[in-house]
């Protein structure tokens, strides 16, 4: 598969503390991370609350400004552009948000809202044209043409939801940044969005980073999941493979968590601490040993994992001293 | 209450606001109050004047000639004034707010319903002549401070860092400083008195308000996904202050200017109390109190223009704080009224958690 998103020891510091003599610490929120997303992929993120799932999308995006690393898309690279050299890749690249009720903006109409994407990038004339297409983009996303005069809070949140996918479909991007679509919705309107992903993408092939924290829609949307912990990746793996056999004990501790998964937590050795605090930025080491159930003093307390590939999936890649066997 | 009529337009919103406002009493009010006022101050000509307002003069009639006063019909005398006309359509009172007459320093009385100063103009027609003055002032200043203090607010806000830094303690540094002090200081930085100085000092002392609300918003707005939505779109930073933030910001700034009208009219009568207010001829309600300072008896010098002030105050301030709430997408104001329309669809759709009843909205165009 052709990538066509690519992230290079990408990372975001935020400076934390200092005063005006005083030197403040970072904030690691996003360290060194290689991400591949191929043309047409879904690549599920997940990971738990602060561990920089969303600053890695934003950062990919370059919504979020990288501290350091490069994003490569589709051949350009787009960490050093300038905001007019990056304007034609704004088009081919969208973000869909987690909450249905501040990602649209109040004050204007469904109609204005969709025309937007249209304006800035000149893709429709004015006046009939204009309207079609975003007619056209209310069906593709099962909505009907009565609601264009409508204002964001009159709709309902999965409603809501629907117009912000149309507003990203409008420009025809290549890829989209899912930042846990789903989360802030009722179970059964989950599933409807869910859905409608899919649908899209097999009609458009279009690709999505599909950043959630709730594992079970990852698995069932995803070809490939990336976990991330602490601003790190610390396993990834197809799908499939993942969810069966993770071998690092974060992913592990993960799935055990999915309710449901009684057998999966039966067979973790013990149940990681998750009150123990993620480590210090300045801390050399492992970012999960704190919380380890398996991890060693001596090594892990010491040395950074490398990441390295299952013996029989090269695309298995996993950041482990000791990963639990399959 | 009568069945009320349905809110319109976005929570939030000026549209829905002005019909939330049209179910408040007190807001009803001091909308009336200032209607009337602004009305007694356009059409001041008509209620006290030298000059009819029809006229036949020596076999010639005058109309409106309170409004254009034509030269030959300007005398010298009561005496005159009375017996000049062959027919005449008086307003109200027959004097105009600049003519001294001998009547000086009298209480109220058929005349002059209002009483005269020390220098026997007449209050009443001073007081309705004022509230031109004192209303068009207090107009163009705020006109001049919401923009300066919207613009101000709304860069600081939406770019940060140093200019907001400077915008920020600029505003903390002049709230700091009572109001009339400060028109007393920026005045004193002029050669020579003006009416344009003085507007200027005016808006320079309230725009902080202005500044303070909208920045504060537009720092709230700014961190809202729809301006995240916006960038990755590609709109530039013109365009989302434009399309985004503004119209989000805009009932904060509405609001601070209705309160700024108030505290503006306040403070400048303040000023021409003190002596150093509108350096012209014409009347204000500030210029009037202050004949209470040598003539400490004359209580109808006190009492109509302070009236009209107080109730030009309240009225201002009772509409500000009714607009503010109405504005306010967060508070919920006319009580059970608004639960009762968009709230009710808006929980019906989100409760309906079964897939049949959300696929019935979308496939059936919702009537609400």
């Amino acid at each position: 598969m052709k990538p066509l998103v690519q992230t290079e020891k990408l990372g975001k510091y935020y400076p934390r503390g200092g005063g005006l003599f005083t030197r403040g610490t970072f904030t690691r929120a996003v360290d060194g991370v290689d991400l591949t997303v191929g043309t047409g992929e879904t690549v599920g993120l997940v990971g738990e609350s602060g561990s920089g799932k969303s600053t890695l999308g934003r950062l990919i995006l370059r919504l979020v400004e990288p501290s350091f690393g490069r994003v490569t898309f589709d051949g350009h690279e787009i960490t050093s552009l300038s905001a007019r050299e990056l304007q034609p890749l704004r088009r081919r690249m969208q973000i869909i948000f987690q909450d249905p009720y501040s990602s649209l903006n109040p004050r204007m109409t469904v109609r204005d809202i969709l025309a937007e994407p249209l304006r800035i990038h000149k893709l429709t004339a004015r006046g009939s044209e204009e309207e079609g297409r975003i007619v056209e983009l209310l069906k593709r996303v099962g909505m009907r043409p009565e609601i264009l005069d409508r204002y964001p809070h009159e709709f309902s949140g999965g409603q809501r939801q629907r117009i912000g996918i149309a507003r990203s479909l409008a420009v025809q991007p290549d890829f989209i940044v899912c930042d846990e679509p789903v989360s802030a919705l009722d179970v059964s309107i989950q599933a409807q969005i869910v859905n409608l992903l899919l649908d899209l993408q097999e009609e458009l092939g279009v690709a999505y980073l599909f950043i959630s924290h709730d594992l079970r829609v990852v698995e069932h949307i995803s070809h490939r999941v990336v976990v991330l912990y602490a601003g790190h990746v610390v396993e990834e793996a197809s799908a499939e493979r993942l969810y069966r056999g993770a071998v690092h004990p974060y992913t592990r501790t993960l799935l055990a968590a999915v309710p449901g998964n009684e057998a999966a937590r039966r067979a973790l050795p013990v149940l990681a601490d998750a009150t123990s605090p993620a480590r210090v930025a300045e801390e050399d080491g492992c970012p999960y040993f704190p919380r380890c159930p398996s991890g060693k003093v001596g090594t892990c307390d010491v040395t950074m994992p490398e990441m390295s590939a299952a013996a029989d999936d090269t695309t298995h890649r996993f950041a482990c001293h000791f990963p639990e066997t399959r | 209450m009568s069945p009320a009529k349905p809110l319109t337009g976005p929570r939030g919103s000026f549209r829905r606001a002005l019909s939330i406002l049209a179910r408040r009493r007190l807001a009803r009010f001091g909308a009336a109050a200032i209607a009337v006022l602004l009305w007694l101050g356009t059409f001041a000509d008509f209620f006290a004047a030298d000059l009819p307002i029809i006229g036949v003069h020596h076999g010639e009639t005058f109309f409106f000639a309170n409004v254009t006063e034509p030269a030959t019909l300007v005398v010298e005398t009561e005496e005159e004034k009375r017996t000049s006309y062959e027919f005449a359509l008086w307003p109200p009172v027959h004097h105009g707010p600049y003519v001294e007459t001998d009547q000086r320093l009298k209480p109220p009385n058929r005349e002059h319903p209002f009483g005269t100063d020390a220098r026997g103009r007449d209050v009443f027609a001073q007081v309705v002549h004022g509230a031109r003055t004192v209303l068009g002032l207090a107009f163009v200043c705020v006109a001049l401070l919401v923009v300066l203090g919207t613009l101000a607010g709304a860069l600081a806000g939406y770019f940060g860092g140093l200019l907001d830094l400077i915008v920020a303690r600029l505003v903390e540094t002049l709230t700091a400083f009572p109001a009339v002090v400060l028109v007393l200081a920026i005045l004193a930085l002029v050669a020579r008195p003006s009416v344009a100085a003085l507007v200027i000092a005016l808006s320079l002392t309230r725009w902080t308000e202005v500044t303070r609300l909208v920045r504060a918003e537009v720092i709230r707005v700014s961190t809202q996904d729809y301006i995240l939505a916006a960038r990755a779109l590609g709109a530039s930073p013109l365009r989302i202050l434009a399309r985004h933030v503004f119209p989000n910001a805009r009932a904060q700034a509405i609001v601070a200017g209705t309160f700024a009208l108030s505290s503006t009219i306040l403070v400048e009568a303040s000023c021409d109390f003190l002596g150093f207010g509108l350096p012209s001829s014409a009347p204000t309600w500030g210029k009037v109190m202050a004949g209470l300072r040598d003539d400490g008896h004359a209580w109808w010098l006190f009492a109509f223009p302070g009236a009209v002030l107080f109730v030009t105050v309240i009225s201002q301030n009772l509409l500000g704080e009714a607009l503010r709430d109405a504005l306010d997408p967060h508070r919920s104001v006319a009580a059970g009224h608004e639960r009762d329309d968009d709230n009710a669809h808006r929980a019906a759709a989100e409760n309906s958690s079964s897939s049949e009843r959300e696929s019935a909205i979308f496939q059936a165009a919702p009537r609400v």
